[in-house]
């Protein structure tokens, strides 16, 4: 429907054929509705004891295939649920989730951003997996990552598709970590959320299963809300995956996410997803490491990872990104979470000592790149090829490079809170910064005054 | 349609010479037009000088029949006195001859190592020259062909390296390729599509995308360039690594679109935002063109209707106004409305409206006839390393700065340059689609299409010579066409040839190439270019995967492209190399050959000769191994063959017409697209059709296909009625899936509509064919 006409879409009712067509389609629908609605109504409500009650089987094929001509409707989909759980409490039979995938998977490829498809699936799988069904648990959630990548061939920016693959992956992290639980009690230092198992790990909440994984407060900040609320408790749990394979699949999605941006880097969703995974990945990489170290070297090697991933980030994705085409925000969002992310914590101060000098000079050497990157593309961007008169210059220069005089600002306000420079130099060239944004986007004049009130505090 | 015989008053409306593409396409459209064509070629295939060669038979006869020409020559010198000067011979019946058939284009062959050369033809071929010997199998350089204008009369002699024993040294070739002798890819986007698609032609053929499109470039100085962007704080470090320069050349993909200039490896950052800024300028430009073009059709000539080389400037430029009165709604609406066009360059939405100062300054430069990379160096600020290549891997021009007689300007650059923008993100990852088993096949399948349309087509009689007749005046006006008796060329003996007798038939348009025609008639309006070929069998893969993640996928489907002026090669013109395997279907399935062909081209006129000509070709083909293989899995070269033929290049003249209703067609400069061939049978469809849709479907054949396409399964409908259905029979039970249900019924229309089709076409085609059999001279 996008990028059309509503005119042009309308049109196609002048044409008498068509529209008789349509106007057949509404009449069936409106048919078949009122026969769901009404046969549901007498299956939950009965009036009349003798009556035979409607079948709920039948029920079932009704909104099959009235969700495959319209997948959007969502009541149609509660009652689908409705009478599966109607069904599975009557006859005690088990859920087959093999239906509900296919069915999905045929509304999804006719509308591949209907929220209602979507939170079925996913209500589907998490229903598969409280009931524990015991076979094949990890090869369905397996084959779900395969489809998310079709689906995600066809439309790299589909962010439904983002969302449920990051659901699936925590559910199949949530494995691991279960599995790991059981054997070592902990995984890391976080007792709390060990405890917390059985009741959380199988929702697919990516916060619970960070709870697990990190050690430190710091991944806190960047937890995502949940994606699904289920009161569903996991039984028999069988399949599961080894710390190793883990590992494995965390990598995997990480080369994921640096393959769909390769592909198009203006996808938010892909630079999401990575903010996301960043801190994993960074475990996973130190995991390997030497475990005789004691507990401060081994905040000293992590923070060293940091830098190290965060300059990774800029040099190989952002600065590419930013200088290809410095008006798409997608990596200047990225762009602002590294820089947050890279930055050793106050905290560490007292346990590092003087390393953690070394780490903070580190990180100013990094926004210092930064920055001299930023003006650079300021300066190609205010470069015209015109010999005209300097006020047809400044016109069109104007309205360019809005996200890399915030992000220049960002920096250098970075590098300023560091305190460890004189400021007068960097709070100067900031300002400078925002009086330009002042121009170019009036609009958001305001929301620039407000950052020259915080230089200037 | 009876057969032209000696006596015959059959008048055709058109008469073609030559099976080359131009003259395919012209031969399908005319006949479409109504006209009554007859299309002739000497040779015993069609194509021409794109005709697709198979090893085995036509690629033999090819070879055979090059070197036979120099004794056929001989031997027609004294029979029919055809080596005579030509010249119009006789100005009363205004006899224009063309050259015999092995003279056309003047094609030479310069070594090959497809067949054994046997005693009789090395006795007058030079020998061999070592430089040549580039791998490790033996290569039998053989036929060189002597003629009496042969430039290699003057080359110094060479010991003899070959012998004869080492045939049998030779790798086989186990299977059959198929060989251009001129390979084109097709821009995915543009007049090639355009033409294909609109006269069904498409339907003959198959495509596949082309993988990628590499820059072969020395290592050293983009090194340099990275680094001086870093930190200052790095620069110490990184100094070590960028001193290093040496001769290494390195394949990089071609930064065309958005994605690749992000990843490309070839540029600095900053160089990635001047290229973006360009690239984009250059699509705002076609955006507005076609703003304008839309808005006021009238007064707009676009690029279809634009002379087929761009070198033919009429003073005015009809592109220069057009872009100029675009409205700047244009530039507003660009985001949104293109979006969905691929996002090869479009800006992100959120885009704040382009400036129009650069575009304007751009329009000024194509208006003042300003040279492209003047245009790029000084106005566009673009460092020299990218100025090479914008012009040689994105505009994909042979020569830099105005190497040929005439510039290169602006205008020339922004065409060529929007022809590649506006094609990618169509198909694959390129701008490129290649046709299946050689690009040869497109003039096979417009030949095809004329047949049903009712074309004449003879194939083994070749055009001797135009007639004239001349008014009072002096004007001179064609009358008929000479053909040869059926005569045919090594190979095929069963092949009947008891029609040995000349014809002249009537017509009242001729249309030739311009190589059939005696060089002098067009010394003054055209430039003449040689361009140089040699086409490498390999075995195992060349291109190895360095910017695909799929590493199972190891198709080689690729092309190369070595800017001019490269150090080592000195070459005049960029090298351009077309890369392919079986997944085209030009090689045999699964025996793991790769075909490589390399072309450059030269100005006759100039200084070079054809030894460092073919020096340069095969020290391409080494940079080309060189820069793709490890030494381990490295392919080899086990047969190759170079030839060259010359193409003229219309210069920019008022020259009165030879002759009216004589048409010349002209080939375009080296280019590894064929789109030029759509615009020049356009040009002189034109001419001869003033007032006809080019290339324009029958009715009878338009209305099955619109037939196809309104036809939608309303499956929709069909699970609806189902479901209702259910519910009053009251069948609560088991059903069919859903799925299978819509599928079924979708299958079986598509497959009813299919069947419906199919005996369209067969009758439509089977009608003109059999006429066309009635003649005797068959398409195949």
């Amino acid at each position: 429907m996008h990028g059309q006409k509503r005119s042009e879409y309308k049109s196609r009712l002048l044409n008498p054929e068509a529209a008789s067509k349509l106007a057949t389609k509404a009449q069936q629908w409106n048919a078949l509705s009122h026969e769901l609605l009404s046969q549901r109504k007498r299956l939950i409500t009965p009036l009349n004891a003798d009556a035979k009650p409607p079948s709920p089987k039948m029920l079932l094929t009704l909104t099959e295939k009235m969700l495959t001509v319209n997948p959007d409707p969502s009541h149609l989909w509660n009652i689908r649920r409705e009478m599966l759980l109607h069904l599975l409490e009557k006859e005690s039979s088990q859920f087959d989730v093999q239906p509900e995938l296919s069915l999905t998977a045929h509304c999804l490829q006719r509308n591949p951003k209907a929220y209602s498809s979507w939170f079925h699936r996913k209500w589907s799988i998490a229903y598969m997996l409280s009931r524990g069904k015991t076979e094949n648990q990890s090869n369905v959630l397996q084959s779900e990552l395969d489809l998310c990548a079709q689906f995600l061939m066809l439309d790299e920016r589909n962010f439904h598709c983002w969302n449920y693959r990051r659901f699936v992956v925590a559910l199949l992290g949530s494995m691991a970590a279960k599995e790991s639980a059981e054997i070592n009690e902990i995984v890391t230092n976080n007792t709390a959320a060990a405890a917390n198992l059985p009741s959380e790990s199988y929702s697919g909440d990516w916060s619970s299963w960070m709870d697990l994984l990190s050690e430190d407060s710091t991944s806190k900040e960047i937890l995502m809300g949940a994606q699904i609320v289920s009161d569903s408790t996991p039984k028999n749990l069988t399949s599961s995956l080894s710390k190793e394979k883990l590992n494995e699949l965390i990598v995997s999605e990480w080369n994921f996410t640096s393959s769909k941006i390769q592909d198009n880097f203006s996808n938010g969703s892909a630079f999401h997803y990575r903010s996301k995974l960043i801190s994993i990945v960074l475990e996973a990489r130190l995991a390997s490491d030497d475990e005789t170290l004691d507990n401060a070297a081994r905040l000293l090697r992590k923070q060293e990872k940091i830098l190290s991933m965060a300059r990774e980030e800029w040099e190989e994705i952002l600065l590419n990104a930013i200088f290809t085409e410095p008006d798409d925000q997608t990596p200047w969002w990225y762009h602002r979470f590294i820089v947050a992310w890279a930055k050793p914590s106050l905290d560490l101060r007292d346990e590092l000592g003087d390393s953690y000098n070394e780490l903070v000079e580190d990180y100013e050497s990094l926004l210092y790149e930064m920055a001299d990157s930023l003006r650079e593309l300021l300066e190609v961007e205010k470069e015209n090829g015109l010999e005209g008169d300097a006020a047809e210059r400044d016109e069109s220069k104007g309205v360019k490079c809005k996200w890399a005089y915030l992000g220049l600002h960002l920096v250098l306000f970075s590098l300023f809170k560091l305190q460890r420079v004189d400021a007068t130099e960097l709070l100067c060239e900031a300002q400078e910064c925002l009086d330009a944004l002042i121009a170019i986007d009036p609009c958001r004049s305001e929301r620039y005054k407000m950052l020259a009130a915080e230089l200037s505090a | 349609m009876a057969e032209p015989t000696e006596s015959s008053t059959d008048e055709y409306d058109v008469i073609i010479c030559g099976t080359d593409l131009i003259q395919s396409i012209l031969s399908s459209a005319l006949s479409r037009a109504g006209k009554k064509v007859l299309h002739c070629d000497g040779n015993e295939w069609y194509g021409g000088f794109d005709a697709v060669l198979y090893t085995g038979s036509t690629l033999d006869c090819f070879i055979e029949g090059c070197q036979d020409a120099a004794a056929a020559a001989a031997v027609r010198k004294s029979v029919s006195g055809f080596n005579k000067d030509y010249t119009e011979s006789d100005a009363d019946d205004g006899e224009l001859e063309l050259l015999p058939r092995e003279k056309y284009a003047d094609l030479r062959l310069h070594s090959q190592t497809f067949l054994p050369c046997d005693e009789q033809h090395t006795v007058h071929l030079p020998p061999a020259k070592e430089s040549h010997e580039l791998f490790e199998n033996k290569e039998v350089e053989s036929a060189r062909i002597k003629e009496d204008t042969d430039l290699l009369a003057d080359a110094p002699e060479q010991s003899t390296t070959t012998q004869h024993k080492d045939v049998s040294d030779q790798c086989i070739l186990d299977g059959n390729f198929s060989l251009d002798i001129s390979p084109d890819l097709i821009y995915a986007s543009g007049d090639a599509v355009q033409g294909l698609v609109k006269s069904g032609v498409a339907d003959y053929l198959e495509f596949k995308s082309l993988k990628g499109l590499h820059l072969l470039m020395g290592k050293d100085d983009t090194k340099k360039q990275r680094h001086t962007t870093r930190g200052s704080k790095n620069t110490e470090s990184n100094e070590s690594t960028s001193t290093s320069a040496d001769d290494t050349f390195i394949s990089y993909r071609v930064p065309c679109s958005k994605g690749d200039v992000f990843r490309s490896q070839l540029l600095s950052p900053v160089d990635k935002r001047r290229l973006m800024k360009f690239l984009q300028l250059i699509s705002d430009y076609g955006l507005a063109q076609d703003e304008a073009g839309s808005n006021n059709d009238a007064e707009t000539v676009d690029e279809e209707t634009a002379p087929a080389d761009d070198t033919l400037q009429t003073k005015e430029h009809p592109e220069t106004v057009a872009a100029e009165s675009a409205s700047e709604d244009a530039m507003y609406s660009i985001n949104e409305r293109y979006l969905n066009k691929g996002r090869s360059l479009s800006r992100p939405q959120n885009k704040a409206k382009p400036s129009t100062s650069e575009l304007d300054s751009l329009i000024r430069c194509i208006r003042d006839n300003v040279d492209f990379s003047d245009y790029l160096i000084n106005v566009a600020k673009l460092p020299p390393r990218l100025c090479s290549v914008v012009i040689h891997a994105l505009a994909l021009a042979p020569f830099g700065r105005s190497q040929l007689d005439h510039a290169y300007t602006a205008m020339n650059g922004v065409n060529d340059l929007l022809r590649h923008v506006s094609a990618l993100g169509r198909f694959g990852d390129t701008a490129f689609l290649i046709p299946m088993y050689g690009s040869g096949e497109l003039s096979q399948a417009f030949c095809r299409s004329g047949a049903v349309y009712g074309s004449t087509y003879m194939l083994r009689r070749a055009p001797l010579s135009i007639s004239l007749t001349v008014d009072g005046d002096g004007n001179s006006t064609v009358k008929s066409v000479t053909l040869s008796g059926e005569e045919h060329i090594g190979g095929f003996a069963d092949v009947h040839t008891d029609d040995t007798s000349k014809k002249d038939v009537g017509c009242s348009h001729v249309i030739v190439p311009s190589t059939m025609l005696p060089r002098k008639l067009l010394a003054c309006t055209s430039i003449r270019l040689r361009i140089y070929r040699r086409i490498s069998i390999l075995k195992g893969s060349l291109m190895s995967q360095q910017d695909n993640q799929d590493s199972e996928d190891t198709e080689q489907r690729y092309a190369v492209v070595i800017p001019p002026a490269t150090h080592g090669l000195n070459n005049a013109s960029a090298v351009h190399g077309i890369i392919l395997d079986d997944s085209a279907f030009v090689a045999p399935a699964r025996k793991g050959y790769t075909v490589l062909h390399l072309t450059t081209s030269v100005l006759e006129s100039g200084e070079c000769s054809v030894d460092t000509c073919l020096d340069i070709l095969s020290k391409s083909a080494q940079l080309v191994l060189d820069s793709q293989c490890s030494n381990e899995d490295r392919a080899k070269e086990c047969h190759h063959i170079s030839f060259s033929y010359s193409i003229d290049i219309v210069k920019p003249s008022d020259a009165q017409p030879i002759a009216s209703g004589l048409h010349i067609c002209y080939r375009d400069t080296q280019s590894i697209t064929c789109d030029y061939a759509f615009r020049e049978a356009k040009r002189i469809f034109e001419q001869i059709c003033p007032e006809a849709d080019f290339l324009a479907l029958a009715k009878k054949v338009e209305d099955s296909i619109v037939y196809k396409n309104n036809n939608d399964s309303d499956d929709e409908r069909m699970v609806l009625s189902n479901a209702l259905d259910m519910i009053q029979d009251g069948v609560g039970g088991v059903l069919k899936p859903v799925e299978t249900v819509a599928d079924d019924v979708v299958g079986s229309v598509q497959g009813e509509l299919a069947n419906a089709m199919l005996d369209e076409s067969i009758s439509a085609e089977e009608e003109n064919i059999v006429e066309v059999q009635k003649t005797d001279k068959i398409v195949e």
